[in-house]
């Protein structure tokens, strides 16, 4: 599994197209490709942490690509705070157990892992 | 050729000060800054102020220049032929403001064109014009942008166009840089190049 993360409009999915051989995806929800574009939109669904453990399983050399999204300042409302919370904490996780995470600026990938 | 480098980093990151130390350093010839932010109210024109004092006894010359970048072109020509000027072009998300929302021909709410001579979309004017300034090979290019696209917040539909139009103009002006440098503290993270 390989985590791709990043501010918004950084070209994360054109990387993943080209550097890391993604041709199909999944955009904001847990599907059945090999690949989960905006993972962030799919965090606060119902049942999320075990139909993407499930995902993980089933598809072992999936790409999955969250934007960054707490480089702000904390927002009032408590549904945001919790997604931003949750969005950073799944981003934590799967990078513990990705093969590989790397972060995108400006088109550029940089390997974290 | 002539080199082009993009320096990125968030508000106050120290992105300008390192910004403008490089070009400083790279500097053979004339030594330009193109300044792209228009004084429209009494925070900018601070802003513009703290810019200038820091510049005060260094080589720069200064273009204003808040929109229609390929314009500055008659005006960056080197004394030596043999050598080039420094450009440094501060900032990017000025630029696109600019081009944007502060122009007669642009609808200010939208940012959207409605005429015919701007038909290509505000970030394609700032990438054709930067591009159309380093082919004279004329300068040396620093420029500056900005890191805005890791907040999270859904803003109203201009503004997320403006982060999407700027990500655009970051990727693109990347993708012909020789180095994309992200400061961080005053410290520089080299993404490209050296």
């Amino acid at each position: 599994m390989i985590l791709v993360t990043g501010g918004m409009a950084q070209g994360k999915l054109d990387y993943a197209m080209s550097e890391l051989g993604v041709t199909d995806y999944d955009d904001g929800v847990i599907g059945d490709t090999d690949c989960i574009y905006n993972l962030q939109k799919a965090v606060m669904n119902e049942d999320f942490d075990s139909r993407l453990d499930k995902y993980i399983i089933l598809h072992p050399d999936c790409v999955i690509i969250c934007d960054e999204i707490g480089s702000g300042i904390v927002p009032l409302r408590r549904e945001d705070r919790e997604w931003r919370e949750k969005t950073g904490r799944v981003c934590c996780e799967l990078a513990k157990r990705a093969d590989a995470v790397y972060r995108v600026f400006c088109g550029i990938g940089m390997q974290l892992k | 050729m002539s080199r082009l480098i993009l320096i990125s980093g968030a508000g106050a990151s120290g992105k300008s000060e390192y910004a403008e130390k490089l070009a400083v350093d790279m500097h053979e010839d004339r030594l330009i800054y193109v300044a792209t932010m228009s004084a429209y109210d009494d925070e900018s024109r601070k802003k513009i102020d703290i810019h200038k004092k820091r510049r005060i006894n260094t080589d720069f010359e200064t273009i204003e220049k808040p929109y229609d970048i390929e314009e500055i072109i008659p005006y960056i020509v080197p004394y030596d032929s043999n050598k080039r000027s420094t450009l440094l072009i501060e900032c990017i998300s000025n630029l696109l403001a600019n081009e944007m929302y502060g122009r007669a021909e642009t609808d200010g709410m939208t940012g959207i064109c409605n005429n015919s001579k701007l038909k290509a979309l505000p970030s394609q004017r700032i990438i054709d014009g930067i591009k159309a300034v380093a082919d004279t090979r004329l300068a040396d290019i620093v420029v500056v942008t900005n890191e805005v696209f890791a907040d999270g917040i859904e803003y109203d539909s201009s503004t997320m166009e403006y982060i999407r139009q700027l990500g655009r103009i970051n990727c693109e002006l990347a993708a012909m840089a020789d180095s994309v440098v992200e400061v961080m503290c005053g410290r520089p993270v080299i993404w490209k190049g050296q």
